[in-house]
């Protein structure tokens, strides 16, 4: 589950994965780096996450984390930055700002953990039949 | 910056989540779509020569956008 920590005026989004980890889904399962919407032909996706160079971002459409990452855990982040009026809770801010996008990003990481067993074990497969000689 | 792209051709359409960082061409390449061939468009404006290696940042995309590769055959 993404974690939000603010800290002067910026917002501070974690994601429960590391850069590496998403990479690796957007990379060989791109149709599970999405949540989707509709049926048949009208089948869409709504919400997606992937890594990009800079420092990261977060939009109705899809969570973008930072290539790079900081964090003690080696943990995705995104950074953005807000203003926050001074007679109103950031907490309120930030939830305003950013609080749809979460939900969606929480839903979309709770089915990461399987997918990426599945690509490890793939790729363990893979590994084990490679002789270097 | 996620955007929605509507990639279509002459025959199908698709609708991805990219990376508003990337360039058009290696959204075309991701989604098997033939570049070499007719017009590229991006919401109607033909791309010019070189203008595939352009992002969509580039092209000032911030949400949505249709992205159309389409080979015109000629009358006889």
């Amino acid at each position: 589950m993404a974690t939000i920590t603010v800290s002067g005026n910026a917002i501070i989004i974690k994601s429960g994965f590391t850069p590496d980890e998403i990479a690796l889904v957007a990379k060989y399962r791109p149709a599970a780096a999405a949540l989707y919407e509709g049926e048949g032909q009208n089948r869409e996706p709504v919400f997606g996450i992937g890594v990009t160079p800079g420092t990261g971002s977060l939009s109705k459409l899809g969570a973008m984390f930072s290539r790079t990452t900081t964090d003690p855990d080696g943990k995705a982040t995104i950074t953005l930055v807000s203003n926050f009026p001074e007679d109103v809770d950031p907490k309120d801010v930030v939830a305003e700002l950013v609080g749809t996008a979460i939900i969606q990003l929480n839903k979309l990481e709770a089915t990461l953990p399987a997918v990426i067993d599945e690509i490890a074990a793939e790729k363990a497969a893979i590994l084990e039949n490679i002789t270097v000689a | 910056m996620t955007i929605q792209v509507r990639i279509s051709n002459n025959l199908e359409r698709d609708t991805v989540l990219v990376d508003s960082a990337r360039t058009l061409k290696s959204v075309l390449e991701e989604n098997g779509v033939d570049y070499g061939r007719g017009n590229i468009t991006l919401d109607g404006s033909v791309i010019p020569a070189g203008g595939l290696e352009r992002t969509f940042d580039y092209y000032g995309i911030t949400e949505r956008c249709y992205l159309s590769a389409v080979v015109k055959a000629d009358n006889a």
